[in-house]
């Protein structure tokens, strides 16, 4: 096991501005007109130096009260203080429990390397950026547990019937289930990371609360000629279903998501 | 659901429509079109639940989306309407008017409407069937399967079979004799190694149809994509008119679906039917009064009753999506509906007397 070496690291030109400014960290005092900054609050990590793929659960909290960070590196808890200005930020006697996980240390070697070697920030609608001078070290969005919960607080359901066919796909960020009611062969398989980032982003672009509203752009299900198809999108307990559409063409604004659907269904085995 | 009201008369009298409770409207030139869809539009979601008076003032808003999909699809649209507009004008001409329902599927489901069956004068209607077989070897369908899907579409379109219906039904009095025959005009064998067809109609321009203004064409191929079998509706391009069925679910064969009532289902389109849950949710009707709304189709062999919009499915008729041996009835609205078409001015009225 590698042990983490935090130093203290405290340059002097940065501690005399954040010991200056320390008192009045959320307040502004010379310029009412200039917003103030609340740090407060647990944000979780999207991006360390050049790396995305991270866990969900790296976290980082600030307390504007004693000036105390804390964090989560995905898998030891981390503590320490931090002083800031307007737009500097300095981190001091980080220190963490020391256990150790395999495919995590790599990642919490980043994140504390990049911790320490922060210099400013930045908070826009709630997203973080912690830099060294003007590279972008870290990325931190606010409000954690709400953000992890939104994300995997979705359930998609798709439904293609015609006489010969009849499939329900239900994928959640946990499990791809895909039942076929006419030849009795459903199955579940975890859903993977990859897959479920696939369906998030495709999320993203679709004003859910609008899809019962989508027009079908094609009627060859009336006559036959397409399997019905229907979309539900189940968001933080509230149903949202698309009107029919044919399957193999649905109406634009899902349609990223109708393909990101099929294409993990057709290539699940 | 889109609410609008056409009437024959003019413009001027569509405003006043508007103004009017749908239910007052007594004018025997005026035919109600107002839940008419071929396109499905936005904003059917709050229909159900509106008020009268909301219905009323949605109906002349929605003046402005029709015209806009006219313009859309000018062609087959317009057509489709005609072709609806033709079958009610010739329905609310000769039938009796419903009690209840109205036919946009309000949702009172425990009314039982019954339609009684129109006198047109046509008789049985004999539609002669030319048969396009479609295979890398087109002999792998025998005559005797063919024979097999004519005697079932004869069978089909004549008995009322209400002995079949499940005791608890308010069906026994909706069954009805359609008064269709089904003749064999000739059968054509293609050698075709194509393996998929698709919906795309794409074997009726290899082998186009033939006279298809006097004889319905039904190809026989492979389709693919979980697809039985697919039809078109009257009114569209003659080129393209008549069914298509997988091999697989023509005639006797086995299995679900190997009682040959997939071509049922299909010539019901063909004739002008909606599937019986109209378009899903409780407010897309099939335009058909005495056949229950239903929020989607049925599927498999449901054991009685399925109930959807407040009612009992009528999942035993052909136009649900039941497994052959599951579905035994057209009604008498639909009997009506599909007859229409053949009356004067409909679009198959050059097939009566063949």
């Amino acid at each position: 096991m590698q042990l983490i070496q935090f130093s203290s690291l405290i340059l002097t030109i940065f501690t005399l501005l954040s010991c200056n400014s320390q008192k009045g960290t959320s307040k502004t005092q010379d310029n009412p007109e200039q917003k103030t900054i609340h740090l407060s609050g647990t944000y979780i990590i999207s991006l360390i130096g050049t790396n995305k793929d991270l866990p969900d659960n790296l976290t980082i909290t600030f307390n504007e009260a004693n000036n105390k960070v804390s964090g989560f590196t995905g898998c030891n808890r981390f503590i320490g203080n931090y002083f800031t200005d307007t737009a500097t930020i300095k981190f001091s006697e980080l220190a963490s429990t020391k256990m150790y996980c395999k495919e995590i240390m790599n990642i919490e070697e980043q994140l504390l390397k990049a911790l320490a070697e922060v210099n400013s920030f930045s908070i826009t609608d709630n997203q973080m950026s912690l830099r060294k001078n003007n590279a972008i070290l870290i990325k931190a969005s606010k409000e954690i547990s709400n953000k992890k919960q939104a994300k995997e607080n979705y359930t998609i359901e798709y439904s293609a019937k015609s006489r010969g066919l009849d499939r329900l796909i239900n994928i959640n960020y946990k499990n791809i289930s895909i039942v076929d009611a006419i030849d009795q062969s459903p199955f579940i398989k975890p859903c993977s990371e990859n897959n479920w980032e696939n369906i998030v982003k495709a999320l993203n672009s679709i004003d859910i609360k609008n899809i019962s509203n989508l027009k079908a752009p094609s009627e060859k299900r009336l006559f036959d000629g397409a399997a019905i198809a229907n979309l539900t999108i189940i968001h933080n307990g509230r149903t949202y279903k698309t009107k029919a559409f044919d399957h193999g063409n649905p109406p634009k604004p899902i349609a990223e998501l109708v393909k990101v659907i099929l294409s993990i269904s057709e290539n699940i085995d | 659901m889109k609410k609008l009201l056409l009437s024959m008369a003019a413009v001027a009298l569509l405003f006043t429509a508007c103004d009017e409770d749908k239910n007052e409207i007594t004018q025997d030139q005026e035919i109600d079109m107002s839940d008419f869809y071929v396109y499905t539009d936005i904003d059917t979601e709050e229909a159900s639940k509106q008020t009268q008076g909301k219905e009323s003032t949605r109906s002349c808003y929605a003046m402005a989306n029709l015209n806009r999909q006219l313009n859309e699809n000018p062609g087959l649209e317009k057509k489709m309407f005609e072709v609806e507009h033709h079958t009610r004008k010739f329905l609310a001409a000769k039938g009796k008017p419903p009690t209840a329902g109205g036919g946009s599927g309000g949702g009172s489901g425990e009314t039982d409407v019954d339609v009684l069956p129109i006198e047109d004068n046509l008789g049985i209607i004999n539609i002669p069937v030319y048969i396009h077989i479609v295979y890398p070897d087109a002999n792998s369908i025998s005559n005797a399967q063919i024979n097999s899907q004519m005697a079932t579409l004869n069978s089909d379109f004549r008995d009322i079979n209400t002995n079949q219906l499940p005791s608890g039904t308010t069906f026994v009095n909706d069954a009805t004799d359609a008064e269709f025959s089904f003749s064999l005009a000739g059968t054509f064998r293609h050698n075709d190694s194509k393996s998929s067809w698709g919906t795309n109609d794409s074997v009726k321009s290899a082998y186009p149809p033939i006279t298809p203004e006097t004889h319905m064409n039904i190809w026989v191929c492979e389709i693919g994509g979980g697809i039985l079998g697919y039809a078109q509706f009257p009114g569209g391009n003659q080129a393209t008119d008549g069914i298509v069925l997988g091999g697989d679910y023509f005639g006797n064969t086995g299995g679900a679906y190997g009682l040959g009532r997939t071509a049922t289902h299909e010539v019901g389109h063909y004739l002008n039917l909606r599937h019986i849950w109209g378009d899903g949710k409780c407010n897309r009707d099939d335009f058909v009064t005495d056949t229950p709304t239903a929020g989607a189709s049925n599927g498999g062999c449901p054991t009685f009753p399925s109930v959807s919009c407040k009612s009992a499915d009528m999942t035993m008729n052909y136009m649900d999506y039941t497994y052959d041996s599951c579905m035994y009835m057209f009604t008498d609205g639909q009997r009506n509906r599909m007859r229409a078409i053949f009356t004067s001015g409909g679009p198959r009225a050059a097939m009566v007397g063949n």
